[in-house]
């Protein structure tokens, strides 16, 4: 009994050791009776030092943790198609260099700074878009908390080069869980290979099923119900520069769609739609050209919503506001920071998705094309040539 | 390597140049620089890392950066035998600095100093490394971290 | 004058403080760079003052103050030194050093530090 008693079993004590050093022990106090005619006439109490069992369970705790976070990770690796997950791999590793060749740069003047900053972002937020889309974790954390620091860094009036330490510390995170898992595709990879043949997918659609997914997981997670097709996406041959770029942008859209465009059920019946929202990206080729289309019968662009944004933004007067037309007002969407919707989530926020669509597209010497109604649908259209 | 471990080191090399030079040195964006390809100028002056942590830390300077820091020194002898002496110092002082909070397991090594970047023997070949990129006077130095808790 | 003598691994800080000593009107009778010449240089001129680093090669600093403590108990140390670890600094403290100053250190923290020793 006296042992169930015992409260000081592991207790941590602060004991300054040998060098004349505070330090944490863990020590183990016994307490034993000791009996002299029948009587308890002492107390005998042993003291052992538990330390390193106790050291030894945290780093097994530890390396538990670090365990699970692979196994989630290998769980998504086996679901994912492997074409997709070396795609995502290879694109993540050029991202992470390009990140550090930013970093790299000499900087000067405060807008070297800023632009830096600027940089990292787009780059962080397409990796956050790809991970997302595979429902890879770890990345997906990382990407967030990068996020976060960028967004407090630009906010400061005053920036230097200390200020950036955090965002090369997680881009050492970034580098590594890169490293391994790179390293678990491969040994999968190697596992189901016999005698060295390459790996053939049994899935004939990868990109659609990938981007049905992510649909899937978007709309739920804004509780909007989603009627998905997807056209022509595996089927248009292209180069893994045009294909890479092209389904980033793919995926800027449907998010957008799904989050900005589709109404909630309620809404939507009660402007006598069908609850379920209509989604669909297509693609085809024409004349050396590739054309991609994401349409959704939602809401439309809310031209009022982006006048109150303008003049929140005081970068113009109420009557400038007014007089705008519906094209001029849906240009402004494209500009770096505008956002109609006031938190960031994981799924958008910060207001950069449509300025990177936008760029990115020039940037692919292609077009973007926006046809709306207010309260009906929102189709994007882009063209870029197929050699891109 | 977490953030606060490399703050240390920041800090460590400003305090320096506070003191010995007067002024403050220009702190630039830390990256990362793979091990394959170390970041160095003219002379580095490396010291082991043993203990609780393992690995090096160097301090890698144009000849011209230390050639001026012995004239504000006071040195009249601005000879080669002098310059590595003084890189070796500057790392052996930040490093030392760094036991303030590392405490006392954080054991270095005397300061080894060579022309251009360690070899692989100190530097493990897959690894990363941190730099911390200096700048006084026009001229470009840096501060490179690369050990890991064992 | 008071005698001095300087132990460093480095020569440019040897020099250093060389410089700084005759400054104060401290005579520098040697200096050495390691711990064992560093006793054997004591033993045989005995000057007034000790400047000590800690890291340095064949014999550190610890074992040096040791060293020279056991030939005269009241040897007047200071540790010059770049460890900034407050168990260092006890440790040196035990040992046997009068005095402890950090680098990078100014010039005054070196002339006040070993005017303080002398006054003792």
């Amino acid at each position: 009994m006296i042992g169930s008693l015992n409260p000081l079993v592991r207790s941590p004590m602060q004991v300054v050791n040998d060098a004349g050093v505070k330090e944490t022990r863990y020590l183990d106090f016994k307490f034993n009776r000791v009996y002299q005619d029948k009587e308890i006439s002492r107390v005998l109490v042993s003291v052992s030092d538990a330390t390193d069992a106790v050291k030894l369970e945290e780093k097994v705790q530890h390396e538990r943790e670090q365990s699970d976070l692979q196994l989630e990770m290998l769980g998504s690796i086996l679901k994912a198609d492997p074409q997709l997950m070396a795609d995502f791999i290879g694109n993540t590793k050029n991202r992470n260099q390009n990140i550090n060749e930013k970093l790299k740069e000499p900087a000067k003047v405060q807008s070297d700074f800023y632009n830096k900053l600027s940089f990292i972002f787009r780059e962080v937020h397409g990796l956050k878009g790809d991970a997302s889309s595979l429902g890879l974790q770890g990345f997906v954390a990382i990407a967030e908390n990068l996020e976060h620091t960028l967004k407090d860094l630009q906010g400061k009036s005053k920036l230097v080069g200390e200020d950036f330490l955090p965002l090369t510390v997680s881009l050492e995170e970034l580098y590594n869980l890169t490293q391994a898992i790179g390293d678990l595709s491969q040994r999968i990879a190697g596992g189901s290979n016999e005698g060295g043949r390459p790996v053939v997918s049994t899935n004939a659609e990868p990109v659609k099923n990938q981007l049905s997914k992510f649909v899937g997981e978007i709309a739920e997670r804004n509780g909007k119900q989603v009627d998905f097709s997807c056209i022509g996406m595996d089927n248009v041959s292209l180069n893994i520069d045009t294909k890479t770029n092209l389904r980033e942008l793919a995926i800027q859209l449907l998010r957008n769609a799904v989050v900005h465009g589709i109404e909630t059920p309620n809404l939507r019946s009660s402007h006598h739609k069908l609850a379920t929202g209509h989604l669909r990206i297509e693609m085809a080729e024409k004349n050396n050209s590739v054309f991609m289309s994401v349409e959704d019968d939602g809401a439309g662009i809310d031209l009022e919503k982006i006048r109150q944004k303008l003049l929140e933004k005081g970068m113009y007067s109420a009557d400038e506001v007014a007089d705008m037309d519906s094209k001029t007002l849906i240009q402004h969407i494209f500009l770096s920071g505008f956002s109609t919707r006031d938190q960031s989530d994981e799924d958008s926020g910060r207001g950069i998705g449509m300025d990177i669509v936008h760029e990115r597209v020039k940037e692919m010497g292609g077009k973007l094309s926006i046809a709306t109604r207010t309260g009906a649908y929102t189709r994007f259209t882009i063209v870029v040539p197929k050699k891109y | 390597m977490k953030e606060d471990d490399l703050q240390v080191f920041l800090t460590g090399v400003q305090n320096y140049f506070t003191q010995m030079a007067g002024e403050e040195v220009f702190v630039g964006t830390p990256y990362l620089s793979e091990n394959t390809m170390p970041a160095a100028q003219e002379y580095s002056g490396v010291i082991a890392i043993t203990g609780r942590h393992k690995g090096i830390v160097y301090f890698t300077s144009p000849g011209d950066m230390i050639r001026r820091l012995l004239v504000l020194m006071g040195e009249p002898d601005i000879s080669e035998s002098n310059m590595m002496d003084l890189v070796g110092e500057v790392a052996n002082t930040i490093a030392g600095n760094a036991r303030k909070k590392f405490g006392e397991r954080f054991e270095i090594s005397v300061p080894f100093v060579i022309r251009g970047a360690p070899d692989e023997i100190m530097l493990p070949r897959q690894n990363r490394s941190f730099v911390i990129p200096l700048e006084w006077k026009m001229h470009k130095a840096a501060i490179v971290v690369s050990f890991h808790k064992d | 004058m008071p005698t001095i003598m300087i132990v460093d691994d480095s020569n440019v800080i040897r020099n250093r403080i060389t410089r700084g000593s005759e400054n104060i009107e401290l005579e520098v009778v040697a200096t050495a760079g390691n711990g064992k010449d560093a006793v054997k240089l004591y033993d045989l001129l005995r000057p007034d003052l000790v400047t000590m680093d800690l890291t340095m090669p064949e014999m550190d600093g610890l074992e040096c103050i040791q060293g020279i403590t056991n030939i005269n108990e009241d040897a007047n140390i200071l540790v010059v030194s770049a460890l900034s670890d407050k168990a260092t600094g006890i440790r040196a403290l035990e040992y046997g050093a009068r005095g402890f100053i950090y680098k990078p250190f100014s010039d005054e923290d070196l002339f006040s530090a070993l005017k303080e020793l002398l006054e003792d």
